[in-house]
This record gives C-alpha cells, structure tokens and sequence, in this order.
C-alpha cells in the first residue's frame, strides 16, 4: 500500500520509470564498457555495430589464427580467439599486471582486471619466443605485455592503432636502428595493419584478432635487416578495405609540421583564431576516422600538428609552446585543466593577457617585444578564479625560438 | 552450472538489469559518474558470474551501493552524496514547485535511513528485495523503515517550523506547506 511518504518520495524521484526505455538505450551504449564476451544477438544491438568495419584479408591472418580457437561467435567478419576460452595467465603475469594498479595517479588508473589475464599468441623474434599477455580494464580498454618486449594499457580500449618502435642505440634523438616494432589495432574501426617503408615497399605483420572484451588485433614484427636503418620505416598504418584510418610514423617529429594525417579534413572548423600583424593564426578542428578529433594550428602559411585523441581520450593537461615565424612569435597553449586565462609578462614591467577560446590560448607577442629590453620574461596561464596553473619563466629569448616549433634556428626573430 | 552456463546468466543479469541499476546510480550522483559505478557494478558481476542469484537485482543494486561508497569514499565527497542527491532530484525531475522540502528533510537523514526509505520508493523493491540491499532481514528493515519514517517526518516539520516567522509566504514556504498537507 502506498503511504503517504512514499508518496511524497515517488514524486521527487529523480529517474522516473517512464525513463526506461532512454535508460536500456543508455545501458546499451556503456555495453562495451562491460568486458565480457556477449552473445551474437546481444551484440546486435550495440551501437559499436554501426561503425563501418570491412573484411579481413584472411590469406594474412590465416597462418597464425590456424593453431587458435576461432569463433565466428562475436559476429566479426574476422577469425578471432574466443578471449574467454585463452589460456589464463599464471600468477607471476597477473602479479605484474596487478602491479600496473599501485601508484597510479588519480584519473591515470586503468583498473586493469589483473586476474583475468589471458595469453594471447607467442611470436618469435630473433630466434627467441615472446608471449603476449592481455588482460582487461573495467572501462573496456585492455592492458598488454610482450614478455621481455614492453607493454602498454589503452584504459578506454579506443586507441584505433598503437605502435610500439623497439630498437638499439637509443639516444635523445631517438634510436638509431629500429629493430622490430610490436602493437594493437582496433576491430572497430580497422581490419589490417601495414608497415610502410621510406623506399615505397610495404609488409604486412601478421595479427592476432581478439574477441570480447578486447576487440582490437595485436601484431610483433621483426624488420627485415636491410631496412632497420633510422627512417627506413615511414609509417604503420591502420587499414579499412584499403583506406587508411591510423597513422603511426616512425619519424613523429619529421611531420609535427603537417595537418595530421589521421584527420578528416574537409569536416575542419576553426575553433580558435587571433588576428596578429603577420596574419591571422588559427586553430583547427576536424573529426577523425576512428570518432576522435584532431587539431593543428595555421599561422603564417605554417602548420603546427596539434594531434589527435582517439574517443574517450583528450589533452586534458596543459601544453604551452611556440610558434615563431621570420618575423614574429605566437604563443599557443591548450587550456585544458580548468585553463581560462594566459598572462604575458615583460622585462619592462609590463602584463597582457589573453582568454582562452575553444579550449585554446593564442597570444601574438607584439613585434615592439621582441627585443631583449622588452620581452616576455615568464607566462603565466591562470584558472577561473585567476590563480596560477602553470608558469613558464622565460630565461632568454631564444627560448622563444625553441626545438618544439617548426621554425629554423637562424628565423629566430627575436633580437 | 558450466562456464557458458555462467556467462549465460550474467547475460541474462544484464539484459534485465541494466536500466535498473544505471537508474539507481543516476538517482545518486551525477550522469558520468553514475556510468562508471554502473559499469562497475556489472565487471564486478561478471567476476563473481559463479554466484550470482537468479533473481539479480537486489545483489546488483547492493553492489552498486557498495561501489558507489567506496567511490565517495575515495573521493572524499561522502558529504557531498546528500547534497548531490537533492540538486539531482530537482535538476532530474525539473519540479521545482513540488514537493522539494522532502528533500531538504531527506538530506537530514543519515545514508542508511535514506537507503531504506528509498529503495523501496525510487527503485519499486518489495521488502525482502530492499533487504537484501541493505543486508539484513526483512524483519529488521521493516523496523528501520519504521524509524526513517518518523525521522523524516520530524525532519519536515522542523524544516516547516523554520518557515514559519517569515512575515510573507515566498513560494517555497509555500512549497512547504503544500508538503506538510499528507501529514
């Protein structure tokens, strides 16, 4: 019988149950979330079926998956191991995946289910077998490790392509040689994986298709001796049919000053611009093929590759650089962070500042700064109630002008 | 029951449950938070797949209340649960002029006496159902009930009394009134 405080309370429910049926179509859409291996006709219904996913070349796949399980179970046009029926993993795996969990800052966790870890595939390199371990995360992404190769976690499991480049001779420049390279696709977006070498041959690694809850396709890949010189590997990529959808290059810096390659350029807005005495600079958007965004910045005929996020993911940090043309400097800063504000601070005493729009900060240091009597000594981005997030003190204005831009050192247009 | 016979059942747990126990995080906390406990909730099902009960939704739902705990607990916003509880009531079901001193008075419960009045209220448990939630006997939550209805009432009208000096009625004294009337 309904009392009257039952009554009261039932008026002020805030999910009423006419919100069923929003809420089952809401439920659906965290499905991939659930890491577990749903049946065909669950399935049907998840939106992630949508996404445009074409065949496999199964000549490719067919050699490695031959020794696996294979089950057409998940409705994938892709011979796939059943993750649920892999081998578990013994306790020294899961300990390691366990330890992925300890200290991990706030946000950073990918709650990886440490004793559901599974072996995946064991590949040979150089003579010596390397097993792949996988295990999921609560959030529907996934955790791997090569025994004595490395690992990684992609926590949201959206990451279209993840490549991980192994080599000798490391350095601050990065390594000479570029022995192998090992990764993960995702079955959602892609249905191949291809490296690409500077000389315009291609090779393609053999990959392990994987079921619920992972979804994603895992490669190791030995170089051929002849090409593990530096830069003789361009590109890994991901492939739809025969269309790219992820790029992964072995030389990140080579194309910091291109529009990324992953990004759907013809859906490009502008989500930022500033008009400055060179032009005006502007920060671009555009979707990318695996439902992420990418963003690159336009100034003065140059680009600034900015990145893209896979779904789920994004620049959530502060990132703060520059962007120096012959002429002038625009400072650029993603404000993410709860960043609102950048401040500019001169030898001179003087302040400026600037508000962030479509999550960015751009600031064209005024020409008449760019003298040593007058330049920025320090920027400063603050937050909503103006307190400092992060402070860039500025030594020298050649700082202005450093690595992380595309401009030459001797186009330093600061005195 | 065989592993197939497990994932089975879990499935099964989903299909029916899955709008019940996102529902029941929404009524609790914000919409992306309430996603996570609820996805959550169900890893931790699917982990302990061999023993979920046939009838899942009170084991659910007193999963999803301890994670939700534990994800106050972590976030140091145990305070806050109450105060979250009213704004989304009132952002939920955009009724601004009914019935809101309840959950002013609601809010001066305790979690416990809050839960029991509850989750037979928004979630539509039976007594055993509610319970089981809670973790105790239908007996004993009978009695609870009891006692968070009496508290409630004295809460409303303590929060009534409040009111009452101000010279001219506002519309949320009036609100308080309209409340006390079932009484």
């Amino acid at each position: 019988m309904r009392t009257p405080i039952n009554h009261l309370l039932r008026d002020v429910n805030p999910v009423l149950p006419g919100r069923r049926a929003e809420l089952e179509e809401l439920a659906r859409s965290m499905r991939p979330r659930i890491p577990v291996a749903l049946s065909p006709e669950s399935l049907t219904a998840s939106p992630s079926q949508s996404r445009p996913r074409t065949r496999l070349r199964i000549a490719i796949a067919a050699a490695v998956i031959a020794a696996l399980a294979i089950s057409p179970a998940l409705g994938l046009p892709l011979p796939t191991l059943n993750f649920g029926n892999a081998d578990p993993a013994p306790a020294k795996v899961i300990k390691q995946f366990d330890a992925l969990r300890v200290g991990a800052p706030a946000g950073m966790d990918a709650k990886v289910l440490a004793d559901e870890t599974r072996a995946i595939t064991t590949s040979m390199l150089d003579g010596r077998p390397h097993t792949l371990w996988v295990a999921p995360t609560t959030f529907g992404g996934f955790c791997t490790l090569w025994t004595q190769l490395g690992g990684g976690c992609d926590r949201l499991g959206t990451t279209p392509l993840d490549v991980s480049w192994g080599g000798s001779g490391g350095s601050a420049s990065g390594l000479r040689a570029v022995n192998y390279l090992f990764g993960h696709v995702d079955s959602d977006y892609a249905d191949g994986v291809e490296v690409r070498f500077a000389d315009g041959t291609t090779a393609q690694p053999q990959v392990v298709w994987v079921s619920e809850p992972i979804r994603a396709g895992f490669f190791l890949y030995g170089i051929p001796e002849e090409k593990q010189m530096t830069g003789a590997v361009e590109a890994v990529v991901a492939l739809s049919g025969n269309e790219v959808v992820a790029t992964s290059y072995g030389d990140p810096v080579g194309h910091a000053s291109e529009v990324p390659a992953d990004a759907i350029r013809d859906r490009a807005r502008v989500i930022a611009r500033t008009i400055t005495g060179g032009g005006d600079a502007v920060v671009w958007e555009a979707p990318s093929r695996y439902e992420g965004r990418c963003a690159w910045l336009a100034y003065q005929g140059r680009v600034l590759n900015l990145n893209c996020y896979p779904r789920g993911y994004g620049a959530d940090g502060i990132v703060l650089g520059f962007m120096p043309t012959p002429t002038d400097v625009l400072v650029w800063a993603r404000a993410g962070a709860g960043a609102t504000s950048l401040e500019a601070q001169f030898n001179d005493g003087a302040r400026d500042t600037v508000a962030a729009e479509g999550g960015f900060l751009l600031y064209p240091i005024p020409r008449e700064r760019l003298i040593e009597a007058k330049r920025p000594t320090q920027f400063v981005i603050r937050s909503t109630d103006g307190n400092p997030i992060v402070t860039v003190p500025i030594p020298d204005g050649r700082a202005l002008c450093g690595s992380s831009s595309p401009a030459e050192p001797d186009q330093c247009p600061v005195d | 029951m065989t592993t197939n016979e497990f994932d089975l059942a879990f499935e099964r747990a989903y299909r029916s449950h899955a709008a019940d126990v996102l529902a029941y995080c929404l009524r609790r906390t914000d919409a992306a938070t309430a996603e996570d406990i609820a996805a959550e909730t169900f890893t931790v099902a699917w982990r302990r797949r061999a023993i979920l009960p046939s009838e899942s939704l009170p084991w659910l739902l007193a999963v999803a209340r301890r994670v939700l705990a534990n994800h106050y607990r972590a976030t140091k916003r145990g305070a806050e649960l109450i105060t979250q509880l009213g704004a989304n009531a009132v952002a939920a079901t955009q009724q601004l002029d009914e019935s809101p001193p309840v959950l002013a008075a609601l809010a001066r419960l305790t979690e416990a006496e809050q839960e029991v009045l509850l989750l037979p209220a928004w979630e539509g448990l039976a007594t055993a159902q509610a319970a089981e939630v809670v973790g105790c006997s239908a007996v004993a939550f009978r009695l609870r009930a009891m006692r968070a209805r009496r508290r409630l009432r004295q809460a409303l009208a303590e929060l009534n009394q409040q009111d009452e000096p101000t010279p001219r009625a506002t519309s949320t004294q009036h609100k308080a009134i309209t409340a006390k009337e079932p009484w």
